[in-house]
């Protein structure tokens, strides 16, 4: 199967193969972090999440991300979640706006100080 | 439905484009009670906003007719008025080009009738023309120089009009379209009832309702005249393109208008144009793709050297052709007492306004008997906003002084500060619309097209007139008023000797002001236009930064954070609020920077070493030439970046992207994640310009189709964008016919590239590479032609990546703090 990584900006173009027994195969990849995205594509694939929370009394949202990817399949969960939160301020990056969000595991935090 | 009162009135003038409010101020002279009704929203909504700008001489219009007379009474009036109304005005002399044989001989008839009309023109021979206008086709054989004729701002004619009107007395009815005008047998009196269900009553009235005027007349009359809209498209050229030529430069005209002209406004810009198209819509004043190409084609013939790269905008507009006369219909009608025309008022009417509004009054008094002119006329209250960008340093600090917003640049191309915006929305006849202000102010007007200017505008919009800020994205409607005000910057007390000074503290300006404090560098000063440090990264809320440079993946936020408090914990001072207007080599190196803030007012600091890091910004629509009409709805993606994850407004809820830069494929993705609909992204090149990571995760995660080898080649909607037309492209990139497809969508976004800001390198005299669009810099050092002034990040070139910005910048940074300590 061939995808292009995104991990960085050079995008190269993996071949991602799954042999009978099970052991996935990747090449095209430039660096270890390639063979473990096109691991993960064929298997679970994942994406960071980045967004916006509401902020108590202020027009201006702030912005969140989850700590780490999580699984494509629950991104629209996770923006829900982002949707009905509401924070109160101040908060500082890296806080965590959201904990374990959509049972996911993972915490949406700020990245930005407000 | 006569919901409010009836308003009696002396004299009713509809239309309020510029014979509208010439006649309506010439008309508080007397001691008459005045209406004015616009259909539109504010003034000058018709012809009177999108013309030529020309005063013209007056020798090409027909002997005897209303045209001729008219344009040579205007045109001598033209420096009493745009004196007493403080509007800028050039006397810069018109010349009509001839290529060859035919054309010298239509010079001859154009000359003697110019004798006619009692105009003085003269024949140039080539190498005369030439030795004026050395930029003219070296095919212009001969040209006739005109030299009364000129250049004014019709805009600001009208709104000065309309503002030393309404300081007489005349009120202003917008968004008042009339649906019926009858006279009453017995009182005499005019009924004049409006579509918002106003009913009005006078003893006169005055139709100068410009390409509606014949529906007005024929309502009343039975004379029958009719208005053929005929539709001029024109381009605007960049402020770089100011003195190109020095005379309007007109071609040999035809019947169906005065050919493609090339001329400079009072603005500094350089106007082409117009087509010469009649309509069956006169409402529609969509630019076309073959409208655009004769007026490049004709533009040419003139000045072969038009650089496309250099416009800034497109537009069209309308003049109202009158067929059954074909001249200036003025005066009462035959069969109506106190109603009077001004139908078929097209080129050249701008010149006439005055002269017609002085004449008209004059009728109209006459017919209501009053002869004695109001000697209370306030006719010269017209300082209803200063311009700070022509104000001479003193006043403008005299000025800050008082309304520290006087001090705060909103739009930084055409330098107009939020005090001067807030003054024109409280204006007597005041901008109610983003459309409103811009032509008030010029802000948006400039060569980022309101890229960067809208969120504020809107934001000061609604602080001023109670809505909320949105509303002005979405409607062009009146609203009612507010206040708000924050200082910033800092106050001229110290001697404003510095290092190193750096100009814009985003990641170029951080890491460069970083990387001067590391090298040893004493003082070092980081001046920021906008409110907070971070530069365009603060609204790149996605991952995918400092990869490079941190090891880890950031968002634009984060990364930024990093370089303020790296920047703070080496003692490096960052004043926001502070637009840089001038930097000024000084001999023996290092530069005095002339910068404005509220706080501060004008300032000026020594520094040692300079480095530019004042970014990049987006094209605007108007560079791509992309034709249809001109609706709200229409925004780059750093824009709708801007709006969306800063402001907290979403712009709209379909959505096309056109062009595939980084920017518009990440804004693709958060405008989904923010409930839109992302219909398509439309490419003209055979390849996504943005990176193929951000095309997977960004249009193929949320299977938004990616039209490769596509433009937009139509932009529908009056108001508001209600769809847009894409065609497939040949390999020349010109749309193939029969391949158009069609999207019903409210927002079109632009993502066609960025483009190096370097006005201040221009004006500070450094070297620029025609390439890169940048400074030329050593790459070793960065320095630029000019000693003591280096540059860093996207003012050079545009980067893929943040990393490789703050590690070029920091080059720059260090260079910076050598050289200073060289000079000691």
């Amino acid at each position: 199967m061939k995808m292009i990584c995104i991990n960085c900006p050079k995008g190269c173009e993996l071949d991602v193969d799954k042999a009978a027994d099970g052991t996935v195969s990747v090449s095209g990849n430039a660096c270890p972090r390639g063979e473990e995205y096109g691991r993960s594509e064929l298997v679970n694939p994942t994406r960071m999440v980045t967004g916006l929370v509401r902020v108590a009394g202020m027009r201006k949202p702030l912005p969140v991300k989850t700590r780490s990817a999580v699984p494509k399949g629950r991104i629209d969960a996770v923006l829900f979640a982002m949707h009905q939160a509401t924070v109160q301020l101040p908060v500082k990056i890296g806080d965590v706006v959201i904990p374990d969000v959509a049972e996911t595991g993972i915490d949406i935090v700020a990245t930005a100080n407000m | 439905m006569a919901s409010e009162a009836v308003m009696e009135t002396d004299a009713i003038v509809i239309g309020a484009g510029v014979v509208g409010c010439a006649v309506a101020r010439e008309l508080t002279r007397y001691n008459l009670n005045v209406a004015v009704l616009e259909a539109g929203s504010d003034v000058a909504e018709g012809a009177s906003k999108a013309n030529s700008a020309i005063v013209h001489a007056g020798f090409d219009a027909k002997p005897g007719s209303n045209k001729a007379r008219f344009n040579v009474l205007g045109n001598r009036m033209f420096e009493d008025v745009c004196r007493e109304l403080k509007v800028p005005f050039r006397r810069n002399g018109s010349l009509v080009l001839a290529f060859g044989a035919d054309d010298e001989a239509t010079l001859a008839e154009l000359k003697s009738r110019g004798e006619a009309n009692g105009v003085p023109t003269e024949i140039l021979p080539q190498d005369e023309l030439r030795r004026r206008e050395p930029n003219v086709s070296p095919d212009a054989t001969a040209a006739l120089w005109a030299p009364t004729g000129g250049i004014c701002c019709p805009y600001e004619l009208t709104f000065r009009y309309a503002e030393n009107a309404a300081a007489n007395g005349a009120e202003f009815f917008f968004d008042a379209r009339v649906v019926g005008v009858s006279r009453d047998g017995g009182t005499g009196r005019y009924r004049v009832s409006t579509e918002d269900g106003r009913e009005f009553l006078a003893r006169a009235v005055v139709n100068c309702a410009g390409i509606h005027s014949d529906e007005i007349n024929n309502a009343v009359s039975a004379t029958k005249y009719s208005i053929m809209a005929r539709r001029g498209e024109y381009l605007m050229l960049d402020r770089d393109e100011d003195g190109t030529f020095s005379a309007t430069m007109f071609q040999c005209p035809s019947k169906m208008g005065k050919g493609i002209l090339v001329s400079p406004t009072v603005d500094g810009t350089v106007i082409v144009g117009p087509t010469a198209e009649d309509v069956p819509d006169k409402e529609d004043k969509a630019t076309t793709y073959g409208g655009l190409e004769k007026v490049k084609a004709g533009a040419r013939r003139t000045y072969p050297n038009l650089p496309l790269g250099k416009v800034i905008a497109e537009f069209s507009g309308m003049r109202a052709h009158e067929t059954t006369v074909g001249d200036f219909i003025l005066g009462e009608a035959p069969d109506a007492p106190g109603f009077f025309n001004a139908v078929g008022v097209e080129s050249p009417g701008l010149t006439s306004a005055p002269a017609i509004g002085v004449w008209m009054a004059e009728r109209v008094a006459e017919c209501l008997g009053v002869s004695r002119k109001n000697p209370a006329l306030v006719s010269r209250d017209v300082s209803w906003w200063p311009k700070t960008r022509e104000m001479k340093p003193e006043d403008l600090a005299a000025l800050v002084e008082r309304d520290p917003s006087f001090g705060r640049v909103v739009c930084r191309c055409e330098e107009v500060t939020e005090g001067e915006i807030r003054a024109a929305i409280r204006a007597r006849v005041g901008a109610r619309t983003l459309d409103g202000i811009k032509r008030r102010t010029r802000s948006g007007m400039g060569r980022c097209q309101g890229g960067f200017c809208t969120p504020r505008l809107i934001e000061i919009l609604g602080s001023e007139l109670g809505q909320p800020p949105e509303a002005f994205l979405l409607s062009r409607k009146t609203a009612p008023k507010g206040l708000r005000a924050s200082a910033n910057g800092e106050r001229g007390e110290d001697s404003g000797a510095v290092d190193v000074l750096v100009v814009g503290a985003g990641p170029a300006g951080l890491a460069a002001a970083c990387a001067a404090k590391d090298a040893g560098a004493g003082s070092v000063l980081v001046l920021e236009r906008d409110d907070a440090p971070g530069g365009i990264l603060q609204q790149c809320i996605h991952n995918g930064f400092g990869l490079h440079r941190f090891k880890e993946e950031l968002t634009g936020p984060e990364y930024a954070q990093r370089y303020v408090d790296m920047a703070n914990e080496r003692g490096v001072k960052t004043v926001c609020g502070t637009m840089v207007l001038g930097i000024e080599p000084q001999a023996g190196g290092g530069a005095n920077v002339t910068a404005m803030s509220p706080r501060g007012g004008l300032k000026t600091y020594k520094a040692k070493s300079v480095v530019l890091a004042m970014g990049c910004r987006e094209r605007p629509r108007g560079a791509l030439m992309t034709p249809g009409t001109r609706p709200a709805g229409v925004y780059t993606a750093g824009t709708v970046q801007r709006l969306v994850n800063m402001d907290g407004i979403m712009p709209g809820k379909r959505v096309v992207i056109l062009g595939s830069g980084d920017i518009g494929l990440i804004m693709a993705r958060r405008l989904t994640f923010s409930g839109a609909k992302v219909l398509a992204c439309i490419e003209i090149m055979k390849k996504s310009s943005g990176l193929m990571r951000n095309v997977v995760q960004c249009l193929n995660d949320y299977d938004i189709p990616l039209l490769l080898s596509h433009t937009v080649t139509d932009v529908e909607g009056r108001e508001h964008v209600t769809g847009v037309k894409v065609s497939k492209v040949d390999g020349d990139m010109k749309p193939i016919p029969g391949t158009e497809m069609h999207f019903d969508c409210d927002t079109l976004v632009l993502s066609c590239g960025l483009i190096p800001e370097n006005e201040l390198t221009k004006k500070a005299g450094v070297e620029m590479d025609p390439k890169t669009r940048g400074p030329k810099v050593d790459p070793k050092t960065m320095a630029t032609s000019v000693p003591g002034i280096f540059a860093g990040g996207n003012v050079v070139r545009v980067y893929d990546l943040v990393d490789w910005v703050s590690r070029d910048s920091e080059v720059a940074g260090r260079s910076a703090a050598e050289y200073a300590a060289r000079r000691g």
